[in-house]
């Protein structure tokens, strides 16, 4: 009997600990400036221009960065509508 | 529980005078290997003077109450049960016009248990003492063996529907890490899973889940070193597992759970005898928004996934010679990958922003766009028909075919991972592999004297195919370039074979385990040219009982561990690292290791037991795994030369019913040197590297501890776990933070309601610790744990009992 009632006592401790999602965690990995002097195969190597993407227009861009680096709880976890506004824009 | 006739005062001056002898005849209790999943269990049933008595019936009943087996005791009063599964048990003794005497005992497959028993006529005996539990005498095996009974599992929290390898990283010399993996000892998976004797051949998608449901098991025996002979091919540990059988009433359970991550979880297990046949039929259902370990802690992006498991096994004892067991299961898995949500694109309008390195030095994972889906689907059936036939008391033979069909699919979604926002040059696959497997044992054992000898072979013929599509983008259209898909197809066979010859002779408190196991694998590859390898494995153990309550052993041998030749192939075609038109080369090689183990256990009290063991190898051609990008293929790969030592501390603690408790901390140190095969896999500079490094898979220091707490129809269970860390960094020349983790239970058994649930909340992650199992060097890039989850259970019990 005396277990039950600990049972019961612990019920709202159980309740009150599931966890609500917070702020993004890790956290988001915002974009660097490349570094000239890193060599081939250095992640933080510049890419060759050739691997640029000519054809995105710079508000393209603009618009997916934002969003992407947005880290607000509620925008990162509506992951679709973050890519659906990001493609709109193109 | 063991339940004593405490004799009267004439006996007990008798039984006085009797100590030195009882005492001496523990010290005899041998210790002697036998079948996988057999052993045996011998004795002398006595009078109060110690007289043997000739025809008292002696039965044998498993931890279910089902009797197992019978027989009346020779002229000299002795008894011998040859060829049961390992377990749990109660032997029980009665005698014309004499007491009933019984005691429980665990008996392990590396091990004979001789328990002797004294029936004693009514007049000697005053009153009844029932003795609480107390811990298990120390195993007299030659190598390290832990096991688990179903109770213990049970009382885990999630219990049954807790994943086998969950249950498996709480155990000395394990390593946990995301999507289920254990490492043990230093090594990379190479797990070998046994159901009753009957080996599990590798899945294809062993990554994501293991198939094994726990809901199935009676018994556990878990051996992660000092292998006898019987054992090979997958030495990083053996899992054996003693299924779970009908009894003689009709019982079972039905279950839900539910919890954090929207989970859902219905499951059914019954089982009853139908004459002759005993059927045990069980499954569940799974789903939740968490299925896979995920890239960050919060938020999780594309982590839901659905499973399924269902099993049935049915037994017939023939003849009372003859015993036939079949049993099936079925295992599918559907799972969304998950996306991390904390890479982001890289920006055309400012080609010279780029992602940044972590504190670790690792470069970011590539980014994915959010909409894509993809996804994991797996299937795998496995079937296996076991017979034994008693040659005679002495003797057995274990004949078991079996078969296996494993199905994975790996769909990237390309339309939308390569879309618009994808880094430009990203490529992706989809991989679908399907493997075959037909084999057999076959395990012969009989007693000589002192001598348990044992003999056998298995065969295991692999059929498999992989087809792929490797998917690339068109920058310019920032789109999926469909004309410039590339597809593929790799078959693979292989044969692996293997025979043994074992001997476990048993001298007083000496046991000296030999043997030696000879294993061929023969490979064909559709784009190179077939491979054989062959490998000799002798190995020597040797147990010593310096006590009743200890127990000394040490091993030496040699292990032969061949890769996994079925995605060899696949690599590097899925990486386009080997031009189309060539071949791929198979130069993947076995692992041969040069092992030894020492170690002690003992018996501190009735309540107590510690054990230590210390552990070494060095390794030619030492394998390691590797995964491909973003696909769920593993290739194996060699180091020239590989070097592991490690150090294991147990402890159990047993009082009375109310409390069990169990710790154990391992340490270990694990490297390899030098890249020696699929070195296509890998950059100038890893190749150039000569130099010891740490495996990415070996963590230094590893803890567990666990208490649970009984009272009437309560438990609570608490589980802690400590780890150092896996490696990290570009030359794995670091750690990931360390973490403890503490898990919870509570159950409840409403006894006196209708329908008699059991309810239990289990909280996992107590503490909601954030940590990582792996950052940037995992199937998805990075792999977090769960923040702390809560799951409700309502567990109703069918029939007679659950």
């Amino acid at each position: 009997m005396n277990a039950r009632v600990l049972a019961i006592a612990l019920l709202p401790l159980v309740a009150s600990c599931a966890r609500d999602d917070g702020s993004p965690d890790p956290p988001v990995q915002p974009l660097v400036l490349c570094d000239t002097d890193a060599g081939a195969g250095d992640p933080l190597a510049c890419p060759p221009a050739a691997a640029i993407d000519a054809s995105a227009s710079q508000n393209d861009a603009a618009a997916s960065i934002d969003l992407a680096a947005d880290a607000s709880p509620s925008l990162a976890n509506d992951a679709g509508a973050s890519i659906d506004l990001a493609e709109g824009g193109g | 529980m063991l339940c004593d006739r405490t004799p009267g005062r004439r006996a007990q001056r008798a039984l006085a005078r009797l100590t030195p002898l009882l005492s001496l005849s523990i010290l005899f209790t041998s210790a002697r290997a036998h079948a996988t999943t057999d052993a045996v269990l011998q004795g002398t049933v006595y009078d109060e003077v110690q007289r043997p008595i000739e025809g008292a019936v002696v039965v044998l009943h498993d931890a279910g109450g089902v009797t197992v087996r019978s027989l009346a005791t020779a002229k000299d009063g002795g008894y011998v049960f040859h060829g049961i599964p390992f377990g749990d048990y109660t032997v029980e003794a009665s005698a014309p016009d004499r007491v009933e005497n019984h005691q429980h005992v665990r008996v392990m497959s590396a091990e004979t248990q001789t328990i002797d028993l004294y029936c004693l006529l009514p007049r000697f005996v005053s009153h009844v003492v029932e003795r609480p539990p107390e811990v298990k005498a120390p195993p007299r095996a030659t190598g390290s063996v832990q096991s688990l009974d179903r109770a213990a599992l049970a009382t885990l929290p999630a219990g049954e529907d807790r994943a086998i390898t969950d249950v498996l990283a709480t155990q000395a010399g394990f390593v946990g890490d995301a999507f289920g993996n254990v490492y043990v000892r230093g090594n990379h998976a190479n797990v070998q899973y046994q159901l009753d004797g009957v080996p599990i051949p590798d899945s294809v998608g062993s990554l994501f889940a293991q198939a094994l449901p726990v809901r199935l098991i009676q018994n556990l025996e878990i051996l992660t070193g000092g292998m006898p002979a019987e054992f090979g091919d997958r030495l990083a540990a053996v899992v054996n597992v003693s299924t779970r059988h009908a009894s003689s009433t009709p019982e079972g359970t039905a279950q839900v759970r539910y919890g954090s991550f929207q989970t859902v979880e219905p499951s059914l297990t019954y089982s009853r005898t139908l004459g002759p046949v005993g059927v045990f039929i069980g499954g569940s259902v799974s789903s939740s928004e968490r299925a896979l370990d995920a890239p960050s802690i919060t938020p999780i992006l594309h982590d839901d996934g659905e499973t399924a498991r269902l099993f049935l096994r049915l037994d017939a004892e023939l003849t009372p010679r003859d015993r036939v067991e079949l049993f099936a299961s079925y295992a599918y898995n559907h799972f969304q990958i998950p996306i991390d949500p904390t890479v982001v694109p890289l920006d055309p309008a400012h080609p010279e922003l780029v992602r940044p390195v972590d504190m670790y030095g690792n470069a970011s994972a590539p980014y994915v766009p959010h909409d894509t889906d993809a996804t994991e689907t797996e299937h795998e059936l496995f079937a296996t028909a076991s017979w034994v036939h008693r040659i005679s008391e002495r003797a057995q033979l274990q004949v078991a075919p079996f078969y296996k069909v494993s199905y994975g699919a790996l769909a990237s979604d390309p339309a939308h991972a390569l879309g618009p926002l994808a880094d430009p040059g990203a490529t992706t696959s989809d991989v679908t592999r399907r493997a075959d497997h037909l084999g057999a044992v076959l395990h012969f054992s009989t007693s000589v004297g002192g001598h348990h000898i044992k003999a056998g072979a298995q065969t295991d013929y692999l059929l498999g195919s992989t087809d792929f599509a490797l998917y690339t983008r068109d920058d310019a259209a920032r789109a999926w370039n469909m004309s410039a898909t590339t597809p593929g197809t790799d078959n693979t066979s292989a044969i692996l074979s293997g025979a043994y010859l074992q001997d476990r002779w048993d001298r007083g408190p000496l046991a000296v385990q030999m043997g030696v196991r000879i294993d061929e694998q023969h490979v064909a590859l559709a784009s190179s040219p077939s491979s054989d390898q062959v490998g000799v494995s002798p190995r020597l153990g040797v147990s010593l009982a310096a006590t009743p309550d200890v127990s000394l052993h040490a091993f030496a041998g040699v292990l032969w561990q061949p890769p996994a030749p079925l995605d060899a192939g696949n690599a590097a075609r899925v990486l386009g690292v080997v031009p189309a038109s060539e071949s791929v080369p198979y130069d993947v090689t076995p692992e041969t290791d040069l092992y030894g183990e020492l170690g002690v256990d003992g018996r501190a009290g009735a309540h107590l037991r510690l054990g230590a063991t210390g552990w070494g190898r060095y390794a030619w051609n030492q394998l390691d795994d590797v995964a491909i990008g973003a696909t769920n293929l593993i290739a194996n790969y060699n180091f020239r030369n590989g070097r592991a030592v490690g150090a294991e501390g147990r402890a159990e603690l047993v009082v009375g019913y109310w409390l069990s408790a169990f710790a154990n901390v391992s340490w270990e140190i694990a490297q390899g040197q030098g890249i020696a095969s699929a070195k296509f896999l890998f950059t100038p500079s890893d190749l150039a590297n000569t130099a010891w490094q740490t495996l990415d898979h070996a963590q230094t220091l590893t803890a567990n501890a666990g208490a649970t707490v009984r009272e009437r129809s309560a438990s609570f269970t608490l589980l802690g776990s400590y780890g150092s860390g896996l490696r990290t960094g570009a030359g794995n020349d670091q750690t990931v933070p360390a973490h403890v983790r503490i898990d919870a239970t509570l159950q409840y058994a409403f006894r006196d309601v209708p329908l008699h649930p059991t309810v239990a909340i289990d909280i996992v992650n107590l503490l909601d610790a954030h940590y990582a199992f792996r950052i940037a060097n995992g199937f998805v890039g990075s792999s977090y744990a769960a923040p702390r989850s809560v799951f409700l259970r309502l567990v109703f019990p069918l029939g007679g009992k659950s």
